[in-house]
């Protein structure tokens, strides 16, 4: 009977991770060479914003840095991300993809 | 074509050409600043001149190429240019970006009045209705604080003539904009000019202040020469 709670639990908590990792929202940091002005701004947070994967686009010249979150549920591979950002005319340096 | 489309075609002919001209007449000289957007992307850039003024809209349907229409009128002729451009190559750097443009034209000029008041090769170039070729080149630099901008392009027509003209600019802002902030330059352009079949060369230096908010750009100038000068250009993506 312990064993059966024990196994139970463990069950649960597997279960449960589970879940938590596929509800987890992706936070995308890509820093870009190329972005000197408002016009790289516009394009590239306009291409991002034409897939419907992507909430939140922020853009930071100073940084060089381009963010954004995938939402729970929804998908966008590194290599689509790279081909978005070097189609609005720019260069990936490196791209993080962290779990929220 | 039957009788009744034939008249319905002279009909709205002849409603189409006022209009035509006058959308010449509100917008009409060489901006061709953006003539790559990124992919999916278009600009409207529209340069208002004393003497002259044109309307062009450019669409990239990637990111190294642009094929645009430009409409130009001044008070001496019309014209009207299909346009395609290449970007040959850009240079991403952290806090710089370079590019180079090869392009040509196809075009048609119809001549107006003749105007004494336009520079003398613009004015013997324009005198003439005829076909249009053109090709130029172009090289820009620019980071947050300062921008270069070198253009060059050759046009020509039906009379064994062309037309030189560059465009050379150099810009400064005195304070990085962040990325919603409006961003100020003081900018000076050199266009020198030249027709074939004379050697005289034409010069025209404008200084310009720059206002840049967002996707929207306002240049407004007035050329040592007095002659005023305001271009306006906008991207969007559809």
């Amino acid at each position: 009977m312990k064993n059966s709670l024990k196994i139970l639990f463990r069950s649960f908590l597997v279960i449960g991770g589970m879940m938590s990792a596929i509800a987890m929202a992706d936070a995308i940091k890509i820093s870009v060479n190329g972005m000197v002005c408002g016009f790289c701004v516009q394009g590239i947070t306009k291409k991002l914003n034409s897939t419907d994967a992507v909430e939140n686009v922020k853009v930071d010249l100073d940084k060089k840095l381009v963010t954004f979150n995938i939402p729970a549920g929804k998908k966008l591979d590194d290599e689509v991300i790279k081909k978005i950002i070097t189609e609005s005319g720019y260069t990936v340096v490196k791209l993080e993809r962290e779990k929220q | 074509m039957n009788i009744v489309g034939q008249q319905n075609f002279r009909k709205n002919g002849r409603r189409a050409l006022p209009t035509a001209f006058l959308v010449l007449a509100l917008f009409p000289h060489v901006s061709r600043a953006h003539p790559v957007v990124f992919a999916g992307g278009t600009a409207v850039m529209i340069h208002q001149h004393a003497d002259i003024a044109e309307l062009e809209v450019v669409h990239s349907p990637s990111s190294r190429l642009g094929f645009g229409l430009s409409a130009q009128r001044s008070s001496s002729h019309s014209q009207l240019m299909f346009n395609s451009s290449l970007l040959g190559w850009r240079g991403n750097f952290p806090d710089f970006q370079s590019n180079f443009y090869i392009g040509a034209g196809l075009g048609q000029q119809w001549t107006r009045d003749k105007d004494d008041s336009l520079n003398h090769a613009v004015a013997t170039f324009a005198s003439k209705n005829s076909t249009l070729y053109q090709w130029r080149i172009g090289l820009d630099g620019e980071d947050r604080e300062f921008y270069s901008n070198a253009m060059w392009m050759r046009t020509y027509n039906q009379h064994d003539e062309f037309y030189d003209q560059g465009k050379f600019r150099l810009g400064y802002a005195p304070y990085k904009a962040q990325t919603n902030e409006l961003t100020i330059w003081g900018m000076v352009e050199w266009v020198p000019q030249r027709l074939s079949s004379q050697n005289a060369v034409t010069h025209e230096v404008t200084p310009y202040v720059r206002l840049f908010y967002r996707n929207a750009l306002v240049e407004l100038g007035n050329s040592l020469g007095g002659k005023f000068s305001i271009n306006y250009m906008f991207h969007f993506f559809n």
